[in-house]
């Protein structure tokens, strides 16, 4: 997969600086790329071609969604193990970082609290970060407080965690 | 059910031979491939792999259509033309990712994960196998047989399901008014619209 300088360049300053401008500009050049959809339609389609064993279309339905699906710790994560499937060792060791990254990168927003929620792109990377923390979300809401929309997820373990969408 | 389709493609240089029933490839053969034109001899049996699946799905829609077509009807004859040209001429198109899934390309391996083929319709558009995969043609042949039967059976899958899917609703729309089509198509070959 080609990632555009540009998305690689906003990406290494964010992991150099990490400061909310340079989280800002990251997540601003990801959603101005013409194939970002918050909504992530290949995401049902990649689940089922994972589960069938079709790892060669897993590649290629993710990759065309790229690089607007940069960044979304599912994408890397099924990359990662479909490259892996086809004995491609080194993309998916690429994929595996870029996942790690991405939830690295959700994870460090904040604290997921009301006052300092998590920021994602994307609603499916709130649950790959609850997945990735190890605790399970039992039901949703949405919050809209002052223009901004938080997705809050109250978790099996009494503890609401807070998202923003941005 | 019919009797089977049967096609059976042969070239002589480079020497490939196939025969494909019913849209299963049941014999593939060719002769031992030059490790140093290993990149052209898995173009060329793509391309030839891709006319022989061409021909073997005309050879189905006609018996299809000989057995459970519709009445002769010039009309509807001249818009099918038309729009068979149509696709012909984006046949090589790449669309854009839809915001909804459509089946056009499916993908197949040997068991060995060796052998890579990716079908869109009739277009074998990847055929992948290392060197040390090519070194006996018999089992090279059996590799590339299996993955591309995969690759096919895979495809018509998710055409099938499709078409389950939208079997309901399509089933509920009136018959085209062929003759206003058939102006139509006339319309646009003539380039007025």
């Amino acid at each position: 997969m080609h990632v555009p300088a540009r998305v690689n360049e906003a990406l290494r300053a964010h992991l150099d600086r990490d400061t909310p401008e340079s989280l800002a500009l990251l997540q601003g050049t990801i959603r101005s790329e013409p194939t970002f959809d918050a909504s992530c339609p290949w995401h049902e389609r990649a689940t089922f071609l994972l589960q069938s064993d079709r790892h060669d279309e897993v590649i290629r339905l993710i990759n065309a969604y790229m690089p607007g699906a940069f960044l979304s710790p599912d994408a890397h994560l099924m990359l990662s193990h479909a490259h892996e499937q086809i004995r491609d060792v080194d993309r998916s060791r690429l994929e595996a970082y870029r996942a790690t990254t991405a939830l690295r990168v959700v994870v460090d927003s904040g604290s997921g609290t009301r006052e300092r929620p998590w920021q994602v792109l994307r609603v499916i990377d709130e649950y790959a970060t609850l997945r990735h923390l190890r605790v399970v979300p039992a039901a949703q809401r949405l919050v809209i407080d002052g223009g901004r929309e938080f997705d809050v997820h109250a978790c099996e373990d009494g503890v609401e965690r807070w998202f923003e969408l941005v | 059910m019919g009797t089977p389709i049967r096609t059976t493609v042969e070239t002589e240089h480079p020497f490939f031979h196939v025969q494909i029933v019913d849209g299963v490839v049941e014999v593939l053969q060719f002769d031992r491939i030059d490790e140093r034109g290993h990149a052209e001899f898995l173009e060329r049996l793509a391309a030839f792999l891709s006319r022989a699946l061409a021909q073997h799905a005309e050879e189905r829609l006609a018996d299809l259509l000989a057995r459970f077509g519709p009445a002769p009807d010039p009309q509807r004859e001249a818009v099918m033309a038309f729009v068979a040209e149509r696709l012909a001429s984006a046949a090589r198109s790449r669309p854009r990712p839809q915001r909804r899934w459509f089946p056009d390309q499916a993908d197949g391996r040997d068991p060995a994960g060796d052998v890579h083929v990716s079908v869109a319709g009739t277009d074998v558009v990847v055929l992948e196998a290392p060197p040390h995969a090519l070194e006996h043609p018999g089992r090279a042949a059996q590799a590339i047989m299996t993955a591309l039967n995969l690759a096919s059976e895979r495809l018509a899958g998710d055409i099938d399901s499709l078409a389950q899917r939208r079997g309901d609703r399509d089933q509920q729309l009136p018959e085209p008014d062929w003759a206003r089509m058939a102006v139509l198509a006339q319309r646009y070959r003539q380039g007025y619209v």
